[in-house]
């Protein structure tokens, strides 16, 4: 399995990404929207992890972006947002798309990501 | 014309609404890299414990993450602190410049989503003046906002401070003045009108500045 995670906080995704790749899964990860897009353009991943919180391009209109490059890509937000009703809101009006509440458990992660691999 | 706390009510409890979300957003992040740093820890314990030999400087490396980033969450939590302890009186004898620290740190990640960083250049001496910090603090940190907003190609804003016997100017520079109409808007200027202040904006320096005038007591007090 091929995953792009993305999320501004480098120490953050150079951390997990080692750790999925413990886990036999090649992650590759990137800190801007930007990069994310050139990546999606030179690779082709099976799910992609989005912070929705960044700079410049938001986790939301990334997704949207790299959809538009690859339509069959899985995509997993990740918020930081306190609110469960946010939360629900989100998860329903994302389709096929997914949400995880961060701070990320790996084994929630891994799950949501095997169960994208599956549908 | 007289403060209208129907606008300045609300739009305080945006202003701290807004700063108290993206703060806490910023300790989930640092939490979330201590979670990983120690789940990191933990798998390397698991792979060691089945055979792998231990990488003792990667075990430290991982250590000293974790430190700096409790130090970065000690260091957020502090502000934050002084922040919400800003609504403890109406009136106090303040240090802008501190104040301004103190908004520039707690704005940094709003800056970020536009692509835009504050530096504060201090002034020489230490500054003092009496006046409302929660306002203050509301009124800084709007127009700090607005100016990322309105930056220009650079994508820095530069705080500067100075005061002389009648009043204590704060610039925000970096911006394209041009675009910067209509400001102030109606909160901003009831704002002004509460900390008996006024704001110019100055075409070629790129900047705008407010001044808050310390010769006389504000037109009308804030009852504690």
């Amino acid at each position: 399995m091929d995953v792009l995670l993305v999320d501004d906080e480098k120490e953050l995704v150079s951390t997990l990404a080692q750790r999925l790749g413990f886990r036999n899964i090649n992650a590759d990860w990137v800190t801007r929207g930007q990069a994310a897009l050139q990546s999606v353009k030179e690779k082709k991943y099976n799910i992609a992890v989005l912070d929705i919180k960044m700079p410049g391009l938001s986790g939301i209109e990334l997704g949207k972006e790299i959809k538009k490059i690859d339509p069959g890509i899985h995509i997993i937000f990740c918020t930081g947002h306190g609110s469960d009703t946010f939360f629900k809101a989100g998860s329903s009006q994302s389709g096929k798309d997914y949400y995880l509440p961060k701070p990320i458990n790996i084994n929630d992660l891994i799950k949501k990501m095997n169960q994208l691999m599956n549908t | 014309m007289k403060t209208d706390w129907n606008i300045l009510g609300p739009e305080g409890l945006k202003f701290f609404g807004k700063i108290t979300s993206t703060t806490t957003h910023d300790l989930n992040n640092i939490i979330g890299i201590i979670n990983e740093n120690a789940g990191l820890l933990e798998d390397l314990g698991w792979m060691a414990k089945q055979g792998t030999p231990p990488d003792i400087d990667q075990w430290i490396q991982i250590g000293q993450k974790i430190s700096a980033q409790v130090q970065r969450a000690h260091e957020t939590i502090k502000n934050l602190n002084n922040f919400a302890h800003s609504t403890d009186h109406t009136r106090a004898r303040v240090n802008p410049d501190t104040l301004l620290a103190l908004v520039a740190f707690l704005s940094k990640r709003l800056l970020a989503e536009k692509m835009v960083t504050a530096q504060l250049v201090p002034a020489e001496e230490s500054l003092e003046i009496e006046t409302c910090p929660f306002l203050f603090l509301n009124l800084v940190g709007t127009c700090l906002v607005f100016a990322a907003d309105h930056a220009d190609q650079n994508k820095k804003i530069v705080i500067h401070t100075r005061q002389d016997s009648k009043k204590l100017s704060v610039s925000f520079s970096g911006i394209v003045v041009e675009n910067c109409r209509p400001f102030p808007s109606k909160s901003v200027q009831q704002l002004l009108k509460a900390l008996d202040a006024s704001m110019q904006f100055i075409t070629d320096q790129n900047c705008m500045r407010v001044f808050i005038y310390t010769h006389k007591p504000a037109a009308e007090k804030i009852n504690d």
